[in-house]
């Protein structure tokens, strides 16, 4: 199974893996961090490489960061890796569901963010249009 | 011994209310999508002519279901009367929720 580790701004990592945990119970191989206005990047560096530790159970970790350019994509950047970490940046409660309930299906990183990248695009919507289809 | 596999196709078709409070919220559409994805059918819900797959999430939670709402469920497979009769029992019993 794909690890998931969330990185961003503020309590948002904490919040977004609260949240998926709320919906899909208790979730194995992964974590969490918080990135503070005074966080060192080094130290999150040495953060993130525990976690990665800790979520790898052979099938490689997804590095989800709320934003792209921002410290916590930057420190994600750094360990970008085609055989086995990919990064899924400006990540949403969709985005992380669909990838945390089809891990256990899909044991490649790169594909299974990119059905995270889809399912972000396509539950990001206005309920003005979308409770009226053709609309 | 028989294979489930070679059991003929069923196609079967039920209407639902969504009796428990909250309506199709998260938490309830994890539950039903888990309950469906347990079957091999095809699982598809209607509401007022918008289909999706019942077997998604997020694509349960797209309509926005409230209590009150009526759902068709549409079930196509070999295991289609046995999905049927799972996802009858969980809607019924208000996904496990007290109200």
């Amino acid at each position: 199974m794909v690890g998931i580790i969330i990185i961003a701004h503020g309590d948002l990592a904490q919040a977004l893996h609260h949240a998926v945990e709320h919906v899909l119970g208790k979730q194995r191989q992964m974590e969490f961090i918080n990135v503070a206005a005074d966080s060192d990047p080094v130290a999150l560096q040495h953060q993130l490489d525990r976690c990665i530790d800790q979520c790898d159970g052979g099938n490689g970790v997804i590095l989800c960061a709320d934003m792209f350019g921002g410290t916590p994509c930057n420190v994600a950047l750094g360990r970008l890796d085609p055989e086995k970490i990919d990064i899924l940046s400006g990540i949403s409660l969709p985005s992380l569901i669909t990838i945390a309930s089809e891990r256990s299906q899909i044991a490649d990183p790169t594909a299974l963010a990119r059905k995270g990248a889809a399912s972000g695009r396509r539950y990001l919507c206005m309920a003005s249009t979308m409770l009226k289809p053709g609309a | 011994m028989t294979n489930d596999a070679d059991k003929p196709n069923q196609h079967q078709k039920i209407t639902l209310t969504i009796c428990n409070k909250l309506g199709l919220h998260a938490r309830a559409s994890a539950k039903l999508a888990a309950c469906t994805s347990a079957f091999d059918c095809d699982i598809s819900l209607d509401k007022e002519g918008v289909a999706i797959n019942g077997k998604s999430i997020l694509g349960i939670m797209m309509l926005a279901a409230a209590k009150g709402t009526e759902l068709t469920i549409t079930v196509d497979g070999h295991d289609a009367a046995a999905a049927l009769n799972a996802i009858q029992q969980l809607v019924e019993n208000r996904f496990g929720e007290d109200e």
